[in-house]
């Protein structure tokens, strides 16, 4: 059975790229494109597509706000939602409002199709690489930053130090005599145990804990 | 700066400004300006070419040198198409680094983000007694 997609951004290229892409899939369907929100809701109702490929950065209505009227018109056309944002606020606030699945634009071309693949099914997709925003929640709790310290490996905790001491990856990989990608590995990993997004948020943590030389 | 970073800071994106080493004491002006603007540069690039949800502003003063990090958590930069971002303004910034008598290095990959390191030699006769 085809799947019979509305495509639904604001930027003429994207839709011209996602149709393109979508149209080579024996499976899938392209009905039509809205570059903003009132015409998502208009062609929702004028051809009724199993799902709708929305953008959440449209002009004037949003992403969210318009799957909440589209959930509350057309409650049986799902809405895939396809966005650059990976936001905690925005993947909940758009599980909220009714959307069936939340893909990020820097997704593979086939992980899109599995994702319109599953929503069709009735399955709710999110992208695997925000998947983590959706359960921080439940992930267990560390009783306090600094012991996670201890989760970090030898070579983890040597990178930290350079960080800390100002080094660029570069001059880290060159100290050690590791490649680049071998630094943005440990560095990537050590932030992401230690719960921090960047040297800003890392230089505090050293300071909160003497862990930086003056 | 601090402020500025502070009014810029939305519901888009997040900016955390941090300032070491500097008790109390100003940056002179001449090498202030240059730096602010090469900060005002990154964050415009960091918005509006790398869809940044997050930026981090370190700015370190130490050893006769300034240092800012400007780092962002958006697309990245393939910097083997570096040439191709000549419009990105990052040549400017690092001309401005370079008339300072400093450098500006970018690290990033594509999907990882991108840092900006700016080192320039601090003109505080302070900093030269050391």
């Amino acid at each position: 059975m085809l799947i019979r997609i509305l495509i639904a951004d604001d930027h003429g290229v994207m839709r011209a790229g996602l149709r393109a892409m979508l149209e080579d899939e024996p499976s899938i369907e392209v009905l039509g494109e809205a570059a903003d929100g009132e015409d998502v809701i208009r062609l929702a109702g004028e051809l009724l597509p199993d799902i709708i490929l929305l953008d959440i950065g449209m002009p004037g209505m949003d992403g969210i706000e318009v799957t909440r009227r589209l959930q509350s018109l057309y409650p049986q056309i799902q809405v895939l939602i396809l966005t650059i944002y990976e936001d905690q606020s925005l993947l909940q606030g758009a599980i909220r409002a009714g959307a069936s699945g939340y893909v990020i634009k820097r997704a593979a071309a086939d992980e899109l199709i599995a994702a319109i693949q599953a929503v069709s099914h009735g399955y709710m997709y999110i992208h695997p690489a925000i998947t983590r925003l959706l359960v921080t929640d439940l992930s267990p709790k560390v009783d306090s930053q600094k012991d996670t310290l201890g989760n970090l490996t030898p070579r983890e905790l040597e990178v930290m130090g350079y960080i800390i001491r100002g080094l660029t990856n570069r001059q880290i990989a060159e100290t050690l005599f590791i490649s680049m990608r071998t630094v943005e590995g440990h560095r990537a990993s050590l932030f992401s145990k230690l719960g921090l997004k960047n040297r800003v948020e890392l230089v505090e943590f050293a300071e909160k804990y003497g862990l930086r030389e003056e | 700066m601090e402020q500025y970073t502070h009014n810029l800071d939305s519901e888009k994106f997040h900016i955390q400004y941090k300032a070491v080493g500097f008790d109390g004491e100003r940056l002179h002006k001449d090498v202030a300006v240059p730096l602010y603007r090469i900060v005002q540069e990154a964050l415009t690039n960091a918005v509006r070419h790398a869809s940044a949800s997050n930026i981090g502003i370190l700015l370190e003063r130490g050893s006769g040198k300034v240092k800012i990090f400007i780092e962002d958590d958006g697309v990245g930069i393939d910097l083997d198409q570096l040439e191709n971002h000549h419009r990105m303004g990052l040549v400017g910034m690092r001309e401005r680094a370079e008339m300072l008598g400093g450098s500006l290095t970018i690290e990033s990959s594509i999907g990882e983000g991108t840092s900006i390191i700016v080192e320039v030699p601090d003109v505080n006769p302070h900093s030269y007694r050391r």
